[in-house]
Formats: structure tokens, C-alpha cells, sequence
């Protein structure tokens, strides 16, 4: 089968890495030069001359440093494209056959607490004008700061506030899903735990919270996998589950093989909570952690071996009346 | 104001007495030297040879403007410089869509012919990379601008993320979403399937 990805990587892939720089240093020069370019800048003469001896100097250097550039790992970010699709290509992950497993006690007692206390809480009625909102932090390996994000229930307008900066509201972002129809699919799952497996079982498109297995996740383990992914990514959308389904997913996870309990675990910003885990083998385990209260889904933590931690954890979420508007 | 010139006098200003802003330049040159090539190379990609010199300028002219107030640990500086790019990169859309779409037409794409010799040059584009320039020239730019920083470049998603001021989800489906109109117009190449173009 042909790889998208791939072809379009040699695409083009005859342009050489070591082109010449001198145009693109001379003009660089040019409009240091006659005051900055474009969006407005105060002028700084002082920089004509130092720049263009600093850049004289540095250039003899660039070719070596660009040799070094482009050793960089170049695989990084196609393994996150393709774990996106958590793919059931074998990759040898310890999987272990369902049922075979002997699961420490607790799992199903303290996730059928859970959804004692879920089923007690009051449903939540959402209007089309109203937004869902989320804030959530992103410790992704990089250094990204946590986000807020406002989804219009009508699917037309979305919003965002990155940390320290300014509201934007533009049109909701094209893709194949938008709040509103989580709603409208979190308002038609069945709340029979057994329903709800099946039915997250025969997703078409898996959805995930993050991706646990990269870049895929082996055949045995692949169904668990969906199905505790779908669960966490609709738990996200905490704030518009009816409380029966909320209960529901709360037993279907405890009937997923490999399915166990920590009861005390940080999620990825040290906040404690109760872990639901999965462990999908070779050290690789994905944590859910909820609230030790009220067992709501708090966020997303996945341990690959030797430490290496990421994860996504629900700072603040809520149905609000206004972009800008926080619980 | 009063106290605002004599924070202009402080020491470490540098701009009280005229001497150069020593620091800043520096900064910038190390940042042109580390980061120029490659970011040439992702231009000539995307736009050809023609204007990548001015965008590569003008991406350090840019970021030269905001150095100060620039706060490295906010983050990767290839992605702040991707990002000044990508904006620029914005301006010659119909240039770069015209492009992909005369590949696409003609099977011989002008964006490489100053680096390959030319009995490359006869060779023309199979059809796989013809479909593939033609799917490229219909996604709209935030895909386009979002994949082509994925595939082409050595960022991760975390680093496409912080360019394009996106939540990192929002580029995961936007990659998600582009790949299915590319895998889709590659899959049109099977024969028993009725070729829309």
C-alpha cells in the first residue's frame, strides 16, 4: 500500500541541503539596513554595520552547522501521524491474551463506585448557543503551556486563548467532529457497559485522548485499546455525559482486559487522583486519573519505559454561555 | 516619562550611548546561521528558487523586530521562526498552488529543475507525485501549511503546534484530515476506480 506520507517526503526531496546563502544574508543586510521591514518596527541604524560583519563571520560556519541540523531525528513527528491512527501493525508489544490476566482486586469495585457517584450526578442541560470549554495542559515533550480552548455547541465557532495571550474566536476549525456532535453522540450511547463495548469496539475512527502505542499497537491488544481510548476521549467532555452513560463507561473499563487500579497516582501536572490503567505491555502503560472524590476524568498520562512520561490533563472544563467565559 | 528615559540609560541597554545592540545582533546571527539553510530549503520547496532569498530575509528581519521580545523558554526557536515563515510563505499562495497544479498537469515540476541535471530533467514526474501535487494544491492553506511543516521539516507536532499558535489536537487532525484528501487522490490511481480529473 502506498504511504501518503512517504511519497510526499521525496517529494521534491532533490532540493539540496546545502544552498548558497549569500542572497538571502545580502538581503537581510539590505533591510537591516533601511530600518526594518514590513510590520512596523522602530528603526535601529546601529545594526547595519554589525550585523552584516556578524553574518560575514557566522556564514563560513553555516554549512556546518546545517550538517548538524539535519541529523536530527527526521522520523519524530511521522510516528506521532501515524500513531494517530493507531494502526494494528504488530510492533511486538507484550500482549497478553484477554481474560488470561489475574487483575488485583479493586478494579471493578472501585470503578463501580465510580459509577454510583457518576449516576447521582444531575444531567446538565446545554443549549446550541452555548460553548464547551476546556483548559488543558499539553506535556507533550515539548514545552508547550496549557490551553483554553471554546467550541460552540453549534459547531460554527470556536475559540482559544493560548497562556498569556489574547481571546480568539474564528470559525470552528474543519474536521471531522466538533462539540455538538460529541454531544449528540455522548446523548445516544447506550449506558449498558456491554453496549457501550461493542459499540466503541466497532468505531470506525478510533479516538484517542493521546496516542498510547506508537507508532502502533500490536493485533492482540488493538480492540482493548480502541475501547479504552474512545472511553477516555468521551470522558473528556465530562460536563455533557448524561450521568447513566458516565456510570456506564466507568463498568465498561473495568470489563477491558489489562484494566487495573493505582489508587494513588499524579497526573502529568502533580495533581493526585485515583489511576485506571491500562498496560498494553513492554513497559507501556496508560494511565486515567480521576478524581479521588468524585472520580471525574481529571486527564491522560502514558509511561513509556525508562520514565518517559506525556500526557494531557483537564485544568478546567464546563459548559459556559460566552467565549471568554470560564466555569 | 521621566523614569522611562532612565531605564533607557540603565546598563545593558546598550542603545543609550549609540553603540550597537551587540547582544541582539548577535543573537540574530547565531539564529541565521543555525536555522537559514534549512529554513531556505523548506521555502525553495514549497515556492521554488525565486522568492526564497527575500523570504528568508525577511523571516530574520522579523524576527530581529520581536528578539526582545522573544522569551526563548516560551519555547523552540525553529518554530518561531517557522511560523514568521509560514506567514510570509501565506503571501505567494497562488504561486505556490500554481505551481503544484502545473506539475500536476505536466508531470515536470520547476521547483527542482535548477538542481537536477537534465536527463532527470526528461524523466517527468510519475503519476503518483502528479496526483499528489494536484491533492496539495486543493487543501486549503492551514492544511497544506500544517502537513508541509510536518512532512518537509524536522518539527514535531508539539514544534507545528507552537509555529502555527495551535493547539497541538488541532494539528494532529489537521494532519489527520489532509492525509485522507492525499490518500484519497493517490487511491484514485487504481485503475479500476474512474479517474475524476
Amino acid at each position: 500500500m502506498v504511504n501518503e506520507i512517504e511519497l510526499l517526503r521525496e517529494m521534491r526531496d532533490e532540493v539540496p541541503g546545502r544552498l548558497d546563502m549569500s542572497g538571502a544574508e545580502r538581503r537581510l543586510a539590505e533591510m537591516t539596513a533601511r530600518g526594518l521591514p514590513a510590520s512596523g518596527g522602530r528603526e535601529r541604524p546601529a545594526y547595519r554595520t554589525w550585523l552584516g560583519l556578524t553574518l560575514a563571520g557566522a556564514c563560513v560556519l553555516a554549512v556546518a552547522a546545517m550538517a548538524v541540523t539535519r541529523t536530527q531525528d527526521a522520523g519524530a513527528g511521522l510516528e506521532a501521524a501515524g500513531s494517530a491512527h493507531e494502526t494494528t501493525r504488530p510492533t511486538g508489544a507484550a500482549a497478553r491474551p484477554s481474560g488470561t490476566v489475574t487483575r488485583p482486586d479493586g478494579v471493578a469495585m472501585v470503578l463501580e463506585q465510580a459509577a454510583l457517584v457518576a449516576a447521582r450526578s444531575t444531567t446538565t442541560e446545554i443549549r446550541p448557543d452555548q460553548w464547551f470549554y476546556l483548559k488543558e495542559s499539553q506535556h507533550l515533550g515539548g514545552n508547550l503551556p496549557p490551553v483554553e480552548i471554546w467550541q460552540g455547541m453549534d459547531g460554527r465557532k470556536s475559540a482559544i486563548r493560548q497562556q498569556g495571550g489574547e481571546l480568539k474566536v474564528t470559525a470552528a476549525e474543519k474536521g471531522p467532529t466538533h462539540s455538538g456532535r460529541t454531544q449528540e453522540e455522548v446523548e445516544a450511547l447506550p449506558s449498558d457497559p456491554d453496549a457501550l463495548l461493542r459499540h466503541f469496539r466497532a468505531l470506525e475512527r478510533g479516538l484517542y485522548p493521546l496516542s498510547i502505542c506508537r507508532p502502533g499497537c500490536s493485533s492482540e491488544i488493538a480492540d482493548d485499546v480502541k475501547v479504552f481510548g474512545a472511553i477516555g476521549w468521551y470522558m473528556k467532555f465530562g460536563p455533557m455525559i448524561p450521568p447513566d452513560t458516565a456510570a456506564g463507561m466507568y463498568r465498561a473499563l473495568a470489563k477491558i482486559p489489562n484494566v487495573s487500579i493505582e489508587r494513588d497516582v499524579t497526573d502529568m501536572d502533580g495533581r493526585r487522583g485515583v489511576g485506571v490503567v491500562f498496560d498494553a505491555g513492554e513497559g507501556v502503560k496508560a494511565y486515567y486519573v480521576l478524581d479521588p472524590d468524585d472520580y471525574r476524568y481529571m486527564g491522560v498520562k502514558v509511561m513509556q519505559g525508562e520514565g518517559e512520561a506525556t500526557g494531557m490533563s483537564v485544568l478546567a472544563s464546563g459548559i459556559v454561555d460566552r467565549p471568554g467565559d470560564v466555569p | 516619562m521621566r523614569h522611562e528615559s532612565l531605564a533607557d540609560l540603565s546598563p545593558g541597554s546598550g542603545a543609550a550611548d549609540g553603540a550597537p545592540p551587540r547582544r541582539e545582533s548577535e543573537r540574530l546571527a547565531a539564529l541565521f546561521v543555525r536555522h537559514a539553510p534549512e529554513l531556505k530549503r523548506y521555502v525553495v520547496r514549497r515556492l521554488g528558487l525565486d522568492p526564497a532569498d527575500d523570504i528568508v530575509a525577511e523571516t530574520f528581519a522579523v524576527a530581529l523586530q520581536r528578539l526582545e521580545s522573544y522569551d526563548e523558554r516560551l519555547g523552540d526557536e525553529r518554530s518561531w521562526l517557522y511560523g514568521i515563515a509560514t506567514n510570509l510563505i501565506g503571501r505567494h499562495r497562488r504561486r505556490e498552488i500554481g505551481l503544484y497544479r502545473a506539475l500536476s498537469r505536466t508531470g515536470a515540476d520547476s521547483v527542482i529543475e535548477p538542481f537536477t541535471d537534465e536527463v532527470e530533467r526528461r524523466v517527468t514526474a510519475n503519476g503518483a507525485r502528479r496526483r499528489l501535487a494536484k491533492a496539495l494544491a486543493g487543501l486549503s492553506q492551514k492544511h497544506r501549511d500544517t502537513l508541509l511543516l510536518v512532512a518537509w521539516t524536522e518539527l514535531t507536532y508539539e514544534e507545528v503546534a507552537l509555529a502555527l499558535d495551535v493547539p497541538v489536537g488541532t494539528v494532529r487532525s489537521r494532519v489527520n484530515r489532509a492525509r485522507g484528501k492525499l490518500r484519497r487522490a493517490l487511491a484514485g490511481m487504481d485503475p479500476t476506480v474512474v479517474d475524476e480529473g
